[in-house]
C-alpha cells in the first residue's frame, strides 16, 4: 500500500528526514519507535502533506501513486489519516458539524452520497459511544477545552467515522492514563482491516501491548536503523536507544 | 486633507437646493430649529484629519461628491418591497425609501394610545413635547457637523413611544430603503441622493421591546444616508437593538446613536456592518442613574473599496453601571476598518464594571484596521477591561481541516464562520440571525473566496 523511498525532508531548513525507507502493506500494522528528535513526527506530518515541509530527495507511493503530488486534502480523499499528537483546536467550529463537512467532502470526492444530518447523527452517535466519548463533546467546538484525552479520543472518533486506508496515530498514547489508553487502543483494534494499514508512532512500548504491531522500526536521526517484530519493542524498553545507535553506527 | 472652503462650499451646495417644506405641519418651531442647525453647520469647524475622531478616516471623498436633497413626493408603488422583507418576520415594521416614511409599504397596526410606532411627519404634533426636547437637545449638545446638517435637512424618521410597563410581543422593524430609481434624477448633473433621518426612540418605566433596524440599497447605487438616532430608557427598561448595515457597495452611510439610559435600565444590541463604500457609526451610551447595563456587540466585514468606521463612548457618571462591547471585524482585499472605543469611568462612578474588546481577523496583507480601545478612569473602585487583536488564519488549523479531506476555501470559510458566530449568536432574533449569517456566508463565497 505504501512505499517510502529514500524520503529526505527539510524543515525550517534543516534536514530531519535523511534517506528513509518503508514499506507498508494492507492489513499490518507498523510502530514506529525512536528518541526525541530523531524525525518520527516530521514522518508523519509528512505523509499527511504539510506544506512548510520542503521534500528534498525521494518519494512515497501510496497504491502506486505519487503521493507527493497530491495535495493535503487530496491526501485525505485518498484515504490518509493523521491523528495529532497535539490537535488544534477550531474556535467556534461545531465539532458534530466539523465531521459531518469532513466525511462528506471525502464521500464527495469518491463519488459516494452524501449524509444528510439525521443519519450522521445516528451514526457519530453510535461511533461515540464506542469510544465512550461523552455526546456532549459532540456539540462544542472542534477540541475547544477538551482535555488531553478527550482531543486524542475525538481524534479516533474522527478515524473511525473517515474509515482511513492508511492510519498514522502520532504519539496518540502521549498525556493518557491507562484507562483512556485501552478505550482508545480498542477504538484502534476494531479498525484493524484486511484492507487498511495502520503506522502508529511511539516513543514507548505502553501502546504496543494494547495494540500488536505486525513490525516495529527504529527511527534514529532521519533514518530507519533497525527493524524487527513485537520483541524489538520489548528490547528497547528494557535497553534502551542506546544500543541500536552504536550498532547502526557500527 | 480637506480645506476648510471644500467643506464650506459642500455645505453652501446643499443650502442653495434646499426646498423649504419637506415635512408637512411645518410649525415655526421646526423651521427655527433648521434654520438654526443651517448656521450652526456652515460654523462648525472643519474636519480635519489631524481630529483624533477623523484621523484614519478619508473624510475628504464624501465632501467630493455633489449629493442631491430629495425634494417632492416619491412614488412608493414603484418600490419592490417583497425583496427587502425577512421570510416569515413578524414585525411592526416601518419603512422609509430615500428617507421618507412610505405607509402603504409598512406595516403598522392601530396601537392603544400609550403606543406610538410611526413617523415623524405623522406624529410630530402628537408628540410635540418629547419632539421639541429632543430637537433642542441635539441643538445644544450634539453639535457635530453632522448631527447639525440632518437637522437642517431633516426627511423624516421614526417615532417610537412605549409607555411604561410594556412588554411589546413583536419585535418593530425599521427597514431604511435607498434607491436613486424613484428620484428622476438627472445623473450626470450629481452623486445620488442625500437622505436625513431622524429617529426618537422612547421607552417607559420597565418596558421591553426589541427593535430592528435595517439599512439597505438598491444595486449599485451611490447615495449618502446620514442618519440621527436618540433613544431614551426610563428605570428598568429594556430594548433590545439590532442593527443591519447592508447599504449598497457604493454608498456612504453615517450613523448617529446616542442611548441615554436611566436606572436599571438594559441596552442590549448587536450591530452589524457589511455594506457602503464609505460607513461611519457613532455609539454614545450615558448612564444617568444607578444599575444600568449595556451590552454592544459588533461585526464589520469590510473589503476592497470599503471603509467602515465605529466610535464608541460609554460614559459612566454614575456609580454601579455596567458596560460591555465586544466587537470583531473580517477583513479582506484593501479593506480598510477603524474601531475607536472610548469608556469614561468619572470620578463618582464607584463600582463600575467596564469592559471592551475588539477582534480582527486580517484575510490579507492589504487590509488594514486601525484600533484604538481607550479607557479613561478617575474613580478607584472599579472592574475594567480592554483588549485588542488583530490575527490571521492559523496555519496550524487550516492544516488541521484539510488533513480530515475539506478544501483550503472551505476551511477558511468554517473558520471566519466561527470567529462571527459568537457576535451573530448573539441575535436573539432567530430568523434576523440566520439572515446575517446567510449574508457573512454570501460575502465568504461571492467577495473572498470567489475563485473557489
Amino acid at each position: 500500500m505504501l512505499t517510502i523511498k529514500n524520503l529526505s525532508v527539510a524543515v525550517g531548513g534543516k534536514e530531519i528526514l535523511k534517506g528513509l525507507d518503508l514499506k507498508v502493506k494492507a492489513g499490518e500494522v507498523h510502530a514506529i519507535m525512536g528518541p526525541n528528535g530523531s524525525g518520527k513526527s516530521t514522518l508523519a506530518y509528512t505523509l499527511a502533506g504539510r506544506k512548510d515541509y520542503k521534500i528534498t530527495g525521494g518519494k512515497i507511493l501510496l497504491n502506486g501513486e505519487n503521493l507527493l503530488a497530491l495535495d493535503t486534502e487530496q491526501r485525505a480523499h485518498k484515504g490518509v489519516f493523521l491523528a495529532m499528537q497535539y490537535p488544534v483546536e477550531l474556535p467556534g467550529v461545531n465539532n458534530m458539524m466539523f465531521m459531518r463537512e469532513s466525511l462528506n467532502a471525502i464521500r464527495r470526492s469518491r463519488g459516494e452520497e452524501e449524509y444528510d444530518a439525521v443519519d450522521f447523527i445516528k451514526l457519530i452517535g453510535e461511533k461515540a459511544k464506542q469510544l465512550e466519548l461523552d455526546e456532549k463533546l459532540l456539540k462544542r467546538n472542534v477540541n475547544d477545552g477538551f482535555s488531553g484525552g478527550e482531543k486524542k479520543r475525538n481524534e479516533i472518533l474522527q478515524m473511525s467515522l473517515l474509515e482511513p486506508k492508511l492510519a498514522i496515530l502520532d504519539e496518540t498514547d502521549s498525556g493518557l492514563d491507562i484507562d483512556a489508553l485501552r478505550i482508545i487502543a480498542e477504538g484502534v483494534n476494531v479498525l484493524r482491516d484486511p484492507q487498511r494499514a495502520i503506522i502508529l508512532v511511539t516513543h514507548y512500548q505502553r501502546l504496543l501491548e494494547y495494540i500488536q504491531p505486525d513490525f516495529v522500526h527504529v527511527l534514529i536521526d532521519g533514518r530507519i536503523v533497525r527493524s524487527g517484530d513485537k520483541q524489538l519493542a520489548l528490547e528497547l524498553e528494557d535497553k534502551g536507544y542506546s544500543w541500536v545507535v552504536e550498532e547502526a553506527a557500527a | 486633507m480637506i480645506h476648510a472652503e471644500q467643506q464650506h462650499d459642500w455645505l453652501q451646495k446643499l443650502i442653495a437646493q434646499a426646498e423649504p417644506d419637506s415635512i408637512k405641519n411645518n410649525t415655526a418651531w421646526l423651521q427655527q430649529i433648521r434654520d438654526n442647525a443651517q448656521r450652526a453647520m456652515m460654523h462648525c469647524p472643519t474636519i480635519n484629519r489631524k481630529q483624533e475622531a477623523w484621523r484614519y478616516n478619508r473624510i475628504d471623498k464624501l465632501f467630493e461628491k455633489n449629493f442631491k436633497l430629495l425634494s417632492g413626493d416619491v412614488d412608493f408603488s414603484k418600490v419592490d418591497i417583497h425583496n427587502c422583507l425577512l421570510p416569515a418576520f413578524d414585525s411592526h415594521r416601518l419603512v422609509f425609501v430615500n428617507g421618507r416614511y412610505a405607509g402603504q409599504l409598512s406595516d403598522i397596526k392601530k396601537t392603544p394610545d400609550n403606543i406610538i410606532i410611526g413617523s415623524l411627519r405623522d406624529v410630530i404634533n402628537l408628540q410635540l413635547k418629547q419632539i421639541i426636547n429632543c430637537f433642542s437637545h441635539t441643538e445644544k449638545n450634539n453639535t457635530q457637523l453632522f448631527s447639525q446638517l440632518n437637522m437642517a435637512f431633516l426627511n423624516d424618521g421614526a417615532v417610537i413611544h412605549i409607555g411604561d410597563h410594556i412588554e411589546l410581543e413583536k419585535p418593530i422593524e425599521i427597514i431604511y430603503l435607498n434607491t436613486n430609481s424613484l428620484s428622476q434624477l438627472d445623473a450626470a448633473d450629481n452623486d445620488g441622493v442625500m437622505t436625513q433621518t431622524r429617529n426618537i426612540i422612547t421607552l417607559g418605566v420597565g418596558t421591553k421591546v426589541t427593535l430592528v433596524e435595517r439599512f439597505i440599497g438598491t444595486d449599485q447605487d451611490q447615495y449618502f444616508h446620514n442618519n440621527l438616532s436618540d433613544i431614551l430608557l426610563a428605570e428598568g427598561a429594556s430594548l433590545k437593538h439590532y442593527r443591519v448595515q447592508d447599504e449598497s457597495p457604493e454608498a456612504y452611510h453615517l450613523s448617529n446613536l446616542s442611548i441615554a439610559q436611566q436606572k436599571n435600565s438594559r441596552y442590549y444590541s448587536s450591530h452589524m456592518a457589511f455594506g457602503a463604500a464609505w460607513s461611519k457609526t457613532d455609539i454614545n451610551i450615558n448612564f444617568k442613574d444607578e444599575g444600568a447595563k449595556c451590552l454592544l456587540n459588533g461585526l464589520y466585514v469590510v473589503g476592497d473599496q470599503q471603509l467602515t468606521d465605529f466610535h464608541i463612548d460609554v460614559r459612566h457618571s454614575v456609580p454601579a453601571c455596567t458596560s460591555k462591547e465586544h466587537f470583531k471585524g473580517i477583513l479582506y482585499g484593501k479593506g480598510r476598518a477603524v474601531f475607536d472605543g472610548h469608556i469614561l469611568v468619572d470620578k463618582q462612578a464607584q463600582h463600575t464594571d467596564a469592559q471592551l474588546s475588539n477582534d480582527n481577523l486580517m484575510l490579507t496583507r492589504d487590509a488594514e484596521v486601525d484600533t484604538k480601545p481607550q479607557l479613561e478612569i478617575y474613580a478607584d473602585d472599579v472592574k475594567c477591561a480592554h483588549g485588542t487583536t488583530v490575527g490571521q488564519i492559523d496555519p496550524q488549523q487550516l492544516f488541521y481541516m484539510r488533513s480530515r479531506g475539506l478544501s483550503e476555501t472551505t476551511a477558511y470559510k468554517l473558520l471566519c464562520l466561527g470567529f462571527a458566530g459568537e457576535i451573530i449568536d448573539s441575535i436573539e432574533e432567530k430568523i434576523l440571525s440566520e439572515h446575517v449569517s446567510k449574508k457573512l456566508v454570501q460575502i465568504l463565497d461571492e467577495q473572498v473566496f470567489q475563485q473557489g
